[in-house]
């Protein structure tokens, strides 16, 4: 299965990576695209860290599996920051 | 999008093409010149047009795209131009007019090329960011903290969706979409406790900026060498503005509060002589007539600087931004001057409609210039003390 991601910034720094057993599969920075193969049973951690600059920001990623898979509903991140503010987040998942 | 980049490009361009041609043209064109001057800017205008903060740099270092104008009456008219890319690269355009008092608009570029007191200018932009990953036990640590919260949560809004009589439409908690940041400032004792230890793992989590900006100005002067004859030359002269800038970010797990910044500024510059008034007789006729003019060619100068600024906001409960200290060290190595700032903000400003801003705009500024020549000059001469009042002071605008 793919695993097919896309992020874009305004205003912010973004670096999305996905790693598994601390090994590092993808890593897309502030406008980027990827893609990635994905395995049953393998647990992935999914991470983003974000950082805006002086006037605030907003950043977006968006991931999906193709085939469609439960483990994996489609992923749609929208959020604004304020200036100088940060956003981290992580999940862990498996399909 | 991509008609946007391919117009300002071309505008870019024929900004660009119009400066060399103007350096080639000679003094045969007294027409076209005349022409030139008679869309010159006020004097006070291009005195205005030598200030250094007049070539800037990229104003918002952030952006990801950027098409923008701003106009202040009086003040300046800009247009720019800030994109960046993938690996951190961001590089911007910019055409910039300071423009006289009276003035309505701004016209940075006509059919004879660039304006008097027009900047145009180039930056670019390299962040170094490179956080350490959570690792899988910290991810797993903070996924638990998030399902529980999460559980807890959507629990509350179902109970508050069956008491509730209308059907108002209730979010629910995602898990996936969920920040730390959001966990964190709404979350109970233990969640915070966990999250800061999951956060203080993650180092390298403050970016680095190297910055190169550069840009041409040009600046008209009409003025007279000939005390009897009075005659009037029109000059134009381009002077670049190079600045260069190292800026090292720090933040505590929420936000960036301050940075370390060295900067190195290359410029030249054109001063007018002091404007003069002649009263002579006209003729024999018995009348007099008066002409104001800059006696003397302009005053060429460079400027070397280095500079090194530490800014540090300090907040509040609610995240309030309460204080914070800009100071810095500037040696002018043409001037061979040394400028100590260190400027204390601690009042909040306001927007047009009278609601206060979070950013603090002014405050104290204490000062000392010295020269580095001989002995320093003495605290009494030396020293400054300002109240300012500024642009709102930004943790990341150096």
């Amino acid at each position: 299965m793919k695993l097919k991601t896309e992020t874009s910034v305004n205003g912010c720094h973004l670096v999305v990576t996905i790693t598994t057993n601390g090994a590092l599969l993808q890593r897309l920075r502030d406008n980027g695209q990827g893609e990635i193969n994905v395995l049953q049973g393998v647990s992935y951690v999914y991470q983003w860290h974000a950082i805006a600059g002086g006037g605030g920001g907003h950043y977006d990623i968006e991931s999906s599996v193709d085939p469609e898979n439960a483990g994996f509903p489609p992923l749609k991140v929208n959020k604004d920051l304020a200036a100088g503010e940060r956003a981290d987040g992580v999940f862990i998942f498996s399909l | 999008m991509k008609r946007k980049i391919f117009v300002l490009s071309l505008l870019l361009i024929s900004v660009v093409s119009s400066i060399g041609q103007e350096t080639k043209k000679g003094k045969g064109k007294k027409a076209k010149k005349e022409n030139k001057e008679k869309n010159a800017v006020s004097v006070e205008s291009k005195r205005a047009a030598f200030s250094p903060g007049g070539s800037g740099g990229i104003t918002n270092m952030l952006s990801n795209f950027n098409l923008s104008s701003t106009y202040s009456e009086g003040a300046n008219g800009r247009i720019e131009l800030v994109h960046s890319g993938k690996d951190y690269f961001t590089w911007s355009g910019f055409v910039d007019q300071k423009i006289g008092k009276n003035s309505k608009e701004a016209t940075p570029i006509d059919l004879n090329g660039v304006s008097p007191g027009t900047t145009v200018g180039f930056g670019i932009q390299r962040c170094f960011w490179n956080p350490n990953l959570f690792s899988d036990a910290d991810a797993i640590a903070i996924v638990k903290v998030k399902r529980d919260y999460a559980e807890k949560k959507n629990k509350q809004l179902k109970n508050k969706k069956h008491d509730s009589c209308c059907c108002e439409k209730i979010e629910y908690i995602d898990t996936l979409t969920l920040t730390i940041q959001e966990l964190f400032s709404d979350g109970d004792d233990d969640d915070k406790k966990a999250i800061l230890q999951a956060l203080s793992k993650v180092s390298k989590r403050n970016p680095w900026y190297i910055s190169l900006t550069g840009s041409f100005t040009k600046t008209s002067f009409s003025y007279a060498t000939d005390s009897v004859a009075l005659a009037e030359i029109k000059q134009s002269f381009i002077t670049p503005t190079i600045n260069a800038s190292l800026t090292k970010t720090f933040g505590n797990p929420f936000k960036l509060t301050g940075y370390l910044s060295f900067k190195y500024t290359y410029s030249q510059s054109y001063s007018a002589a002091d404007d003069v008034n002649f009263t002579m007789p006209f003729g024999t006729t018995g009348n007099f007539f008066g002409k104001t003019l800059s006696f003397g060619k302009p005053e060429k100068s460079t400027t070397n600087n280095v500079a090194v600024e530490y800014r540090q906001n300090f907040y509040g409960a609610k995240d309030k931004n309460i204080f914070a200290i800009a100071p810095s060290v500037t040696l002018a190595i043409d001037r061979k001057l040394l400028n100590f700032q260190v400027p204390f903000y601690f009042i909040q400003g306001r927007d047009d409609k009278g609601k206060l801003l979070n950013n603090l705009q002014s405050g104290v500024r204490l000062g000392y210039v010295t020269t580095t020549e001989g002995s320093w000059t003495s605290f009494k001469d030396g020293f400054t003390a300002q109240l300012v009042i500024s642009e709102p002071l930004s943790a990341l605008m150096p």
